[in-house]
């Protein structure tokens, strides 16, 4: 029980973060690039990385949620 | 301006599939003792690849939107949950067979496109910042 508890509260306080970030970044972007169509590659490149970034804790979130449900506690 | 974004794109894959060479090439050529590590490595590695290329394409998605799409309602999203599905897919892989891949090494596979990105655009910033010189 406490397991599924612990997975639950690390991806859900994960997932906020993430999306959180992920909609500055994506929103930003967006309005950069319908301002400035030219500068397109630039800034789809700089989304890519910030993505990456961003989206390396829930995954790290989402790998010890499954170590901690898999070890059945 | 597209072909500069496709270039860094095809880079960033070229390096993490020059991890998973070298991960192979570890697996293969060092001790019994040393294999889950590298084999963690490589599957990390690869899933960590697909998550990436599957991000550049929704990242490539949603600039077309921008640009296509203005004034008008589109709904794109970024494909978070197929990407968190990857990362639990590879955990379950390893969990499962916890003999063969080393789980710490899986962790730090998944992250390696990231860092390879952000180290890449890094030096690249380096690299063309003597060349642009007298801009603002």
């Amino acid at each position: 029980m406490s397991g599924i508890l612990a997975a639950a509260i690390a991806v859900g306080l994960a997932a906020i973060g993430a999306g959180i970030g992920n909609g500055l970044i994506v929103g930003n972007t967006v309005s950069s690039i319908a301002r400035q169509p030219e500068l397109r590659g630039t800034l789809q490149t700089t989304m890519f990385i910030g993505i990456g970034l961003v989206e390396a804790i829930p995954i790290i979130a989402v790998v010890i949620a499954f170590m901690a449900l898999g070890s059945g506690a | 301006m597209i072909d500069e974004y496709s270039f860094r794109i095809r880079r960033v894959v070229q390096w993490t599939m020059f991890v998973i060479a070298g991960s192979i090439l570890g697996w293969g050529f060092t001790s019994p003792h040393y294999q889950p590590w590298f084999a963690g490595l490589g599957l990390g590695t690869t899933i960590g690849l697909i998550s990436a290329v599957f991000t550049a394409w929704k990242v490539h998605k949603v600039g077309e939107v921008a640009i296509q799409h203005q004034g008008k309602k589109k709904q794109v999203s970024l494909g978070m949950p197929t990407r968190l599905a990857l990362a639990v897919l590879a955990t379950v892989i390893t969990l499962q067979y916890s003999e063969i891949f080393h789980i710490a090494t899986m962790v730090i596979g998944l992250m390696i496109p990231s860092i390879i990105a952000l180290v890449d655009a890094l030096l690249y910033n380096l690299l063309h910042s003597h060349t642009d010189e007298g801009g603002e």
